[in-house]
This record gives C-alpha cells, sequence and structure tokens, in this order.
C-alpha cells in the first residue's frame, strides 16, 4: 500500500478500514482454532505413524462409554452450582454492607480488588499450602476445632478434596462479586426507598421487593460472567489435586487437558473441549434466555 | 385526619443552618402550600415532616404526638414525590398496592382500593404497565394514587407537578385541589409556582432563606404582601418597585418618587420623611393622561388577552399591562394612575409592610 492509500483509507467512512485488525486477529486466534479443533474431533493421533488419522465418529460416540467424561461433567457441575450459590450470596452480603458513604468503606471498597491481582494459580499456591496436613493454618483450626480428622487431610481425601479447591476459588472471586454488586447498589437512585420508607416496608422487605429485582439486571450479568468462568475451571484443581485424590477432583477442563497432553490423544482432548463449549453456550443461552429481566 | 404543627422547627447540615425558627399549625383539612424559591429550604421542611430528615430543633406535631423520632411508616403520612419515585421493577398496580400489601391487608381489601383509587385517577387501563411505560403525566398519578389507597391522616406532595408541561400542569393542579375537596385529608405541598400555590392552597406559607416570611390565604398574601419579597413573589405578572419619601399631603399621605407624587391609602402608618418602597403591581396601574406617573415607552408585549407595556422611567424599567388594542409610537411619554389602595407601601430599610 502506498502512503496515499493508508492515507485514504484512515480518513475512510466505511467500517471495514477500522474492522479489519480486529476480524484478523478474531479469525487467527478464535475462528481458526475451533474450526480446527472441530476437524480435529474426527481424528485422532497415532503415535506409531506420528501422524492425525481421520476416525470418524468414534470420538463423540466414546463420550458416551467414557465414564471418566460423565464423571467431570458431573464434578464440574457440582464446582459450578456450589461456588456461583457462595459467591453470590456472600458477594450480595458483603456488597450490602460495604454500600455505605462513611468514613473508611471507600477503602474497604479498595481493598477488595487486592485478591484479583493475584494469579489463580498463585491463589492455588497459597491454599495448597494453609491445607497442608502438617503446617497449613486452615488444617490446624479445623483440626483444632474438631471437624478435622488428622488422618484424613483436606486434599487428599475424596469426600473434602472439592471443597480444599472451592476454598481459593470462593476466597479469590467473590471480590469480584462484591465489586460488581456494589457498582449496581452505588447507582441505585434513592428515591424508591424513601417511597419504600414512607410505605412502611421492612429492612427486609425492601431488599426483596426493591433491591434485590432492580439489581436484577447486574445479578444477572455477574451470574453470566462468573457462570462461564467456573465451568472451564482448571487452575485451582490443576495446582492442588491435579483431579485427585484418584479422579475426585477431575472438572472437564482438567480432563480435556489430561487426554490431549498426558494421553496425546488429540482428537478426544478437542472433542472433550468441544462439549465443554458446547454445554457453556447452551447453560449460558438458556440463562439469558429465562433470566430475561423485563422492567 | 390531623393537624401538623411546627414548634420552633431548625434544621442545620453541619454549620450550615437551613432552617430557623419554624413556628405555624396547620388545621384538620387544610391545603397548605410552601411557596418558596429554589433553596428556602421549603423542600427540607417537608421531608422533615415526613421523617426523611431529621428535626434539628423544635418539636414537630402531628396531630397530638410529638413525631421528632417516629420513623416515617409510623408517622401515617403518604408522600409525592418531585421524581415521583415510583418502583420501577413493580408493575402499577403493585406500586399502588405495595403500601398494603407490606401492612399485610388482605388481598381483596387491596384490590378493592387499588382499582378504586385507579378509576379515581383514570388509571385503570395502566394497572398492568410498568413505569416506564407511562408518560410524565400517568407517573404522576400512580405516585398519587400511591399516597391515597394508604388513607394517610396528611398528604405531603414535593413540587409534584414541576416536570410536567404547562397544560398537564394546570390540569393536574386542579385534579389535585378536587381530589383534597373530595377526600379532606390535610396537605402540604411544596411548590416554587406561586400560580399552584394561588390557585390551590387554602393557606399559603411564603418562605425565605430558610424562614416563614408570611402566612396567609392567597388574598391576605395577594392584597397585603407582609414584605417587598411577598409582594415581588407572588403575583402573576410583574411588580414595579419605586422607591420614595413620604410627604403629608392634603388629601392624606402620600409618597414623592422620582416619577412623580403617589397618593397613598389612609391607613398607611409612616411618617413624613420616611424612606419608603412602594410596589405597583402592572395589573393595578392604568394609563392615565393626568396620572402622577410618567416613563418612556420601550417594548409592548402581547401576552393574548392583554399586552405589556416595558417603559423606561427615573426609576428604571416601569412595567403596566394593558389593553391589548393601544397603540403606542415607541419612545413616546406614557402617564400612568394607580388607585392609592393598591399600592403597597414598604419600609425602606426593613422592606416590611408599612
Amino acid at each position: 500500500m502506498t502512503v496515499a492509500q493508508v492515507r485514504r483509507m484512515s480518513v475512510s467512512d466505511s467500517p471495514i478500514p477500522w474492522l479489519l485488525p480486529l476480524v484478523a486477529l478474531l479469525l487467527v486466534f478464535t475462528v481458526y482454532p475451533l474450526i480446527y479443533n472441530i476437524w480435529l474431533s474426527f481424528h485422532e493421533y497415532v503415535p506409531r505413524r506420528r501422524a492425525l488419522e481421520y476416525v470418524g465418529l468414534s470420538n463423540w460416540t466414546q463420550l458416551w462409554e467414557d465414564a471418566r467424561f460423565w464423571q467431570s461433567l458431573t464434578i464440574t457441575f457440582v464446582y459450578f452450582a456450589v461456588a456461583l450459590a457462595i459467591e453470590l450470596a456472600l458477594g450480595m452480603a458483603i456488597a450490602l454492607l460495604l454500600d455505605s458513604d462513611g468514613f473508611g468503606f471507600g477503602f474497604l471498597r479498595g481493598l477488595l480488588t487486592m485478591t484479583l491481582v493475584i494469579p489463580p494459580a498463585i491463589a492455588g499456591m497459597m491454599y495448597l499450602l494453609m491445607e497442608d496436613p502438617q503446617f497449613g493454618v486452615i488444617s490446624y483450626f479445623l483440626q483444632w476445632t474438631g471437624l478435622l480428622d488428622p488422618a484424613h487431610p483436606i486434599l487428599a481425601t475424596a469426600s473434602t478434596a472439592l471443597a480444599g479447591v472451592l476454598l481459593p476459588e470462593i476466597w479469590q472471586w467473590t471480590p469480584f462479586m462484591v465489586l460488581i454488586f456494589l457498582a449496581g447498589l452505588r447507582a441505585l437512585p434513592p428515591e424508591p426507598y424513601e417511597a419504600a420508607m414512607i410505605d412502611g416496608a421492612s429492612q427486609w422487605q425492601i431488599f426483596r421487593r426493591i433491591t434485590l429485582p432492580m439489581m436484577s439486571k447486574v445479578i444477572a450479568i455477574a451470574v453470566l460472567i462468573r457462570g462461564i468462568d467456573l465451568f472451564r475451571v482448571f487452575d485451582y484443581v490443576f495446582v492442588m489435586t491435579s483431579g485427585g485424590p484418584g479422579t475426585s477432583t477431575y472438572t472437564l477442563s482438567l480432563y480435556a487437558w489430561q487426554q490431549t497432553f498426558s494421553f496425546v490423544k488429540w482428537g478426544y482432548g478437542a472433542t472433550l473441549s468441544l462439549v465443554t463449549l458446547a454445554i457453556i453456550l447452551v447453560v449460558a443461552s438458556l440463562f439469558i434466555k429465562i433470566a430475561k429481566v423485563r422492567w | 385526619m390531623a393537624t401538623v404543627e411546627y414548634r420552633k422547627i431548625g434544621k442545620s447540615f453541619g454549620s450550615i443552618n437551613i432552617l430557623r425558627d419554624i413556628s405555624f399549625r396547620i388545621g384538620d383539612q387544610q391545603f397548605v402550600v410552601l411557596l418558596g424559591p429554589s433553596g428556602c429550604g421549603k423542600t427540607t421542611l417537608l421531608r422533615m415532616t415526613a421523617g426523611l430528615e431529621s428535626v434539628s430543633e423544635g418539636d414537630l406535631m402531628i396531630g397530638d404526638k410529638r413525631v421528632n423520632d417516629v420513623h416515617p411508616r409510623d408517622r401515617d403520612i403518604a408522600m409525592v414525590f418531585q421524581n415521583y419515585a415510583l418502583y420501577p421493577t413493580m408493575k402499577v398496580y403493585d406500586n399502588i398496592a405495595f403500601s398494603l400489601e407490606v401492612a399485610k391487608m388482605p388481598a381483596a381489601e387491596i384490590k378493592k382500593r387499588v382499582e378504586h383509587a385507579a378509576e379515581i385517577l383514570n388509571l385503570t387501563d395502566y394497572l398492568q404497565r410498568y413505569p416506564k411505560q407511562l408518560s410524565g403525566g400517568q407517573r404522576q398519578r400512580v405516585a398519587m394514587g400511591r399516597a391515597m389507597v394508604r388513607e394517610p391522616s396528611v398528604f405531603l406532595f414535593d413540587e409534584p407537578l414541576s416536570n410536567l408541561d404547562a397544560k398537564l400542569r394546570a390540569h393536574m393542579r386542579t385534579e389535585i385541589r378536587q381530589l383534597h375537596n373530595r377526600l379532606k385529608t390535610t396537605t402540604i405541598y411544596v411548590t416554587h409556582d406561586q400560580i399552584e400555590a394561588m390557585t390551590m392552597a387554602d393557606t399559603i406559607a411564603v418562605m425565605r432563606a430558610g424562614k416563614i416570611e408570611q402566612i396567609g390565604s392567597p388574598d391576605e398574601i395577594y392584597d397585603h404582601p407582609a414584605s417587598k419579597y411577598v409582594a415581588d413573589f407572588v403575583g402573576g405578572s410583574a411588580i414595579n418597585f419605586l422607591p420614595g419619601t413620604m410627604v403629608a399631603g392634603a388629601g392624606g399621605p402620600a409618597a414623592d418618587t422620582a416619577s412623580g407624587r403617589i397618593v397613598l391609602n389612609g391607613e398607611v402608618s409612616a411618617k413624613p420623611g420616611q424612606k419608603v418602597i412602594l410596589g405597583l403591581r402592572s395589573t393595578d396601574v392604568t394609563v392615565d393622561s393626568n396620572g402622577p406617573i410618567a416613563a418612556r415607552t420601550v417594548l409592548l408585549e402581547r401576552l393574548g388577552h392583554d399586552a405589556q407595556l416595558f417603559c423606561n422611567g427615573p426609576d428604571g424599567q416601569f412595567v403596566a399591562v394593558v389593553e391589548k388594542g393601544l397603540r403606542f409610537d415607541e419612545g413616546s411619554e406614557v402617564r400612568f394612575a394607580i388607585p392609592p389602595a393598591k399600592v403597597h407601601v414598604f419600609d425602606a430599610e426593613t422592606e416590611a409592610r408599612l
């Protein structure tokens, strides 16, 4: 392109020159990998030939018979539901407490961003240490209160390992919920609250009938963002349990990772990640449809 | 039904005094308008009555009860807000029913009351809509319906018509007043619009900088303004203020102004030599070739049924409302007269009525 051509494009009224760079990025980093992944799901790597071979639908049919797939799907759903419910409830409660113009509240609200600057893998490492049966502070505290049997360390026991992984998840991401909810709460108009006070509503009635409905859009967005994040959880389980003990904390993305990179089953790994994507798309679209806020 | 009484009410935010020494009583079934410019404290006084602002000093009485520290919900009041303050996530029906629902009234009774209110306010067709699907006037009526169904003992209105266009405002004005005539609920109505005050009120309390300047019926306020400020603020048309000095004329008291000698009502209690300000409403002056006031025409503004004549006199601008058929050459001298009884006389220093 000549200088004149570039100049002409940069003053063009047409949207195309402005969109091209972004479209190029999307093509290279999103569309191409997606299409390649779909193509990959109909192939499988054959180590002795060191090549990908066409296998038809066998990766997809294999899913139905793969007990580990169904198990990891269940674990992912449990992880998703428990974390989302706790983060929502706790996030809203803390946001309501911090929604004040009083002295120091601005500082407290600023403090909330602290957990968000830590890489999730590092947070996972921190909790791995804190939950260590020998010298972890959480294990120590739980053993001291009698809630934890020293013979069954948190992360080494199948029944408690998932809860152990959920701890850093909730610790790190509840503040994110609080921030979103606070932004919503701070933007609510004060007049309906005054009207409700005169109308004789109690604090609970005001929260239930005024705050919650007015926050529904904000809550829906928070659920969507966190829900998608939670469904593809990888960092915490990878760092803390690597799916163990046994397969008790194997989530879908961890299982896909294992199939792809440990077992070098690229085709099956691609199939698993496509299933994850499909589930997220379906659940998210359903949610958007159901949670359509009318007012 | 109840009375409202303010006993030496004061309000301050930090060291700033918003209201000082407010004392007056509102009788049962009265429609009282708090009138004043923005920032005079009228809305603060109303919000204190509602319990949305604390009372810094004095006693606020509703009925026989001191309510300074009583929660808004226990004051048996209902309030209509300037921006309506409807619940955006509730339909019109629920907006109106909300206060009854939280009071755990039986559903059948709630339905009856809401439908009755909707009928009075012409909202029956809109009960299943959300506030944002309504026009300003309809939202306003929903806000009134919400206040009505509670059957409170006092209605509080905070500039409820200021967001409406002129025609709708005039319409709602009569509707609110008719509603009051029907329900006879004690009403406190805040506005900066003196026409609203004149047309709706049984009693007007004119406020200025946190104090009550004058309380009286609309006619009293208009015919006998207690101060230059009240004379200036109340009345739909302009008022001319002419500084002058009292003289003892042959036919009773008079005042010399730069525009001419103006004869005053015999009841004026000013002594000769006293500096005064004369207030002449533009609607009270007439064009009269023998009149005492002389001025040069500047502009004739037609208002439809009559016209406003702007003149330049020795005391600055002089305005008179004249018949619209009259013709004036720009810059020509016109003389005006005014009946002595219509001249308002104020002390030049205190600006109080003499």
